[in-house]
């Protein structure tokens, strides 16, 4: 098989590459998509609220559907964002770079075809972040981390609540949990740039400039629509530039890459661009936004909403049912067989 | 002297009589067909018990002479009804009454034409239906009612239904092969069961005889009452016991049998399939080996200050080597992608 077929790096076989790839207008596109539909979604289920809500007494005036600010996408990206940046400057536990990149990684990958509107991003933060620590075997115990969150936001969780969002976050991603990121890769052309000066202390914190690089790529769409090993040699040619060391770093890709050196520059112009660009979202910002979200979940995610609770209602009332069906059923064919007979 | 020779002689023919009947009487019992006669040669089994009555194609009965006789040059008609018989058509009766073996070998037949089973069926008043239908065409056949006409809807149903025929015999083929696998995974599990019992009886009994031997020493040589040895044993052998019972729960906790049908990995892979089939068009699972990543050498020594190196890590077989290779090759891997 292999003989016939000319073999494939490895990289490219990884789910990362092969599913987690898109381009800027792609990713646009899967965004405005996710966005539209959760909107049309949450307009007929808070009518639906505001009817069931209106035999009963209204204890808060709300805006009817028709009128709510519902959240754009790109509201909803900038929420993420400022989550993202949160598990990026997560203060306990000492994670690695690695967890809290894959727990971003994690993150910008649910909210991909999940909207803000079902899913608040603070629960599936932290349930990102748990699932990050697990598979990047830096386990952390569900208490231990519950009690660092509690510290840090003064705010109760319950151990169910990371439980039980850890399967659809879980599911969304489509169980691929192996994440590709730029700092092994990093540190492989710190390695081999060694090949290339003599300055080794310079060269030290090239790398670590580009780790803050890389960093704040992780908070882009980058790692969607470029390879780690390509944001990578963005990060330290930008590091070199920063730090105005004296290592001829577009001589070095040249080398290293001397007939897709044009296209090649493009790319890590691109990368550059994207990270010079980038600016956080201010508290400010997604606290206008939370603000507006609060009018607009999706009242089937509140357990006390009328509408969730008619659900459940519903729910009992339909295996109510269906077990009398079923019993009927049976009756009937009992009662056919013994039919046969007389 | 004489008379009482005569007597014995006399008694001798009665005795012998007397097992004559007996032995006809046991073979009464056993065979239950003494007075069994070939209807052809009116040869009985009292006079030659070893007599075989065979049956025809046409049931009726005749004995092995008769068929040797009659059959020698071939096919030939019945003496009875006439139809053309063969002398390899010709079998040992299973039952006495030929009514019931006719009877077996139609169905035999027929069910193996008429395998329709329920699921077939949009409704359970159709399969009644079908099944009283074949009922008739069981009964027409075996009390010889129009028998033309049967064979001929025999005949027109195989023709219609000749796929689902086959499908249905090839699903039964399946469902005997699985219950014979399921059959045989039982049998082995009891089996190793059986087996394990019978280890952990020897070992128990193996236990008692060096806990016996050495409290018999320990009584000889040490100077503690009998009484506070035998406490001492006792504690000591329900310890074992204990410990051995807890491995025993520990083995079966681990041994649960995975069914022969676990495939749960299917329900999430199912999540959404088209993509996946999508995906996995030029994904090859089994691949072991992939494209060389080239663009680095690999030096012995590099300056490092970041990866640690404890001399423990080392005795377990670390090299940085790999770690300096593994991010060369991250580095230098997906680099080309545009």
């Amino acid at each position: 098989m292999s003989s016939k077929k000319p073999k494939k790096p490895l990289y490219e076989q990884s789910t990362q590459f092969r599913h987690w790839r898109f381009s800027s207008s792609q990713l646009e596109n899967i965004r405005t998509q996710t966005n539209t539909s959760t909107v049309e979604r949450v307009k007929r289920l808070l009518t639906e609220e505001l009817t069931l809500r209106e035999t009963e007494q209204t204890d808060s005036p709300r805006p009817p559907p028709e009128e709510i600010p519902y959240l754009t996408a790109d509201e909803e990206l900038a929420l993420c964002r400022y989550y993202e940046a949160m598990i990026r400057n997560f203060p306990g536990a000492n994670f690695p770079d690695e967890v809290k990149a894959t727990a971003i990684v994690y993150m910008k990958r649910f909210y991909l075809r999940n909207s803000i509107m079902d899913y608040h991003p603070k629960t599936i933060m932290m349930t990102c972040l748990f699932l990050g620590a697990k598979t990047e075997n830096n386990i952390i115990a569900i208490s231990d981390f519950l009690n660092i969150i509690e510290r840090i936001s003064r705010e109760k969780i319950s151990r169910d609540t990371i439980f039980r969002h850890e399967l659809p976050v879980s599911q969304s991603m489509r169980f691929e949990y192996a994440v590709h990121h730029p700092y092994r890769a990093s540190f492989g052309f710190f390695l081999d740039l060694q090949n290339f000066t003599k300055d080794l202390t310079k060269l030290k914190r090239i790398y670590e400039k580009s780790k803050e690089y890389i960093g704040t790529s992780l908070l882009t769409d980058l790692v969607f629509t470029y390879q780690p090993s390509q944001i990578a040699l963005a990060t330290i040619r930008m590091a070199t530039k920063t730090l105005e060391a004296k290592l001829d770093i577009n001589g070095y890709i040249r080398s290293k890459f001397p007939d897709k050196h044009e296209k090649f520059t493009d790319i890590l112009n691109d990368i550059e661009n994207t990270l010079t660009n980038f600016s956080p979202v201010s508290k400010d910002q997604a606290k206008e936004i939370d603000r507006k979200l609060h009018f607009c979940r999706n009242p089937e995610k509140n357990p006390n909403s009328a509408l969730s609770k008619k659900r459940r209602a519903d729910k009992e009332r339909e295996r109510e049912v269906r077990k009398t069906k079923k019993s009927k059923t049976l009756r009937d064919r009992q009662k056919e067989l013994e039919s046969v007979f007389q | 002297m004489s008379v009482r020779s005569s007597a014995t002689a006399k008694s001798t023919p009665k005795k012998l009589a007397s097992n004559g009947t007996n032995r006809q009487g046991e073979a009464s019992l056993s065979n239950d067909n003494a007075d069994e006669v070939c209807p052809i040669c009116k040869n009985n089994r009292y006079l030659s018990p070893d007599m075989k009555l065979l049956v025809s194609e046409c049931y009726h009965k005749m004995c092995e002479s008769c068929i040797d006789r009659l059959f020698a040059n071939g096919a030939g008609p019945c003496p009875i009804c006439g139809q053309v018989v063969r002398k390899v058509n010709f079998a040992i009766a299973t039952f006495e009454d030929l009514l019931v073996e006719k009877e077996i070998k139609i169905r035999k037949r027929i069910a193996h034409h008429f395998n329709k089973r329920q699921e077939d069926f949009p409704s359970l008043k159709e399969y009644n239906d079908y099944l009283e239908e074949v009922e008739n065409i069981a009964w027409n056949l075996i009390n010889g009612i129009s028998l033309e006409e049967t064979e001929a809807k025999i005949k027109a149903y195989q023709q219609e239904n000749h796929d689902l025929i086959a499908a249905n015999a090839q699903r039964m083929l399946q469902e005997e092969k699985l219950a014979k696998l399921v059959e045989e995974q039982e049998q082995k599990e009891k089996q190793s069961e059986f087996e394990k019992y019978q280890q952990t009886l020897e070992e128990e009994r193996k236990l008692k005889a060096t806990l016996k031997d050495e409290f018999i020493e320990e009584l000889a040589t040490s100077d503690a009452s009998p009484e506070k040895i035998l406490a001492e044993k006792k504690a000591a052998a329900a310890a074992a016991a204990a410990q051995r019972s807890s491995k025993q729960t520990a083995e079966h906790a681990a041994a649960t049998p995975y069914g022969i049908a676990g495939n749960s990995v299917g329900m999430w892979l199912g999540l959404d399939r088209e993509q996946m089939d999508d995906s996995m068009k030029d994904y090859d699972p089994v691949a072991t080996e992939y494209a060389d990543i080239d663009g680095y050498t690999l030096r012995e020594k590099y300056y490092d200050p970041f990866t640690e190196v404890s001399a423990l890590s080392k005795t377990g077989g670390f090299n940085i080597k790999f770690v300096h290779e593994r991010a060369l090759q991250a580095a230098f891997s997906g680099i080309c992608d545009v």
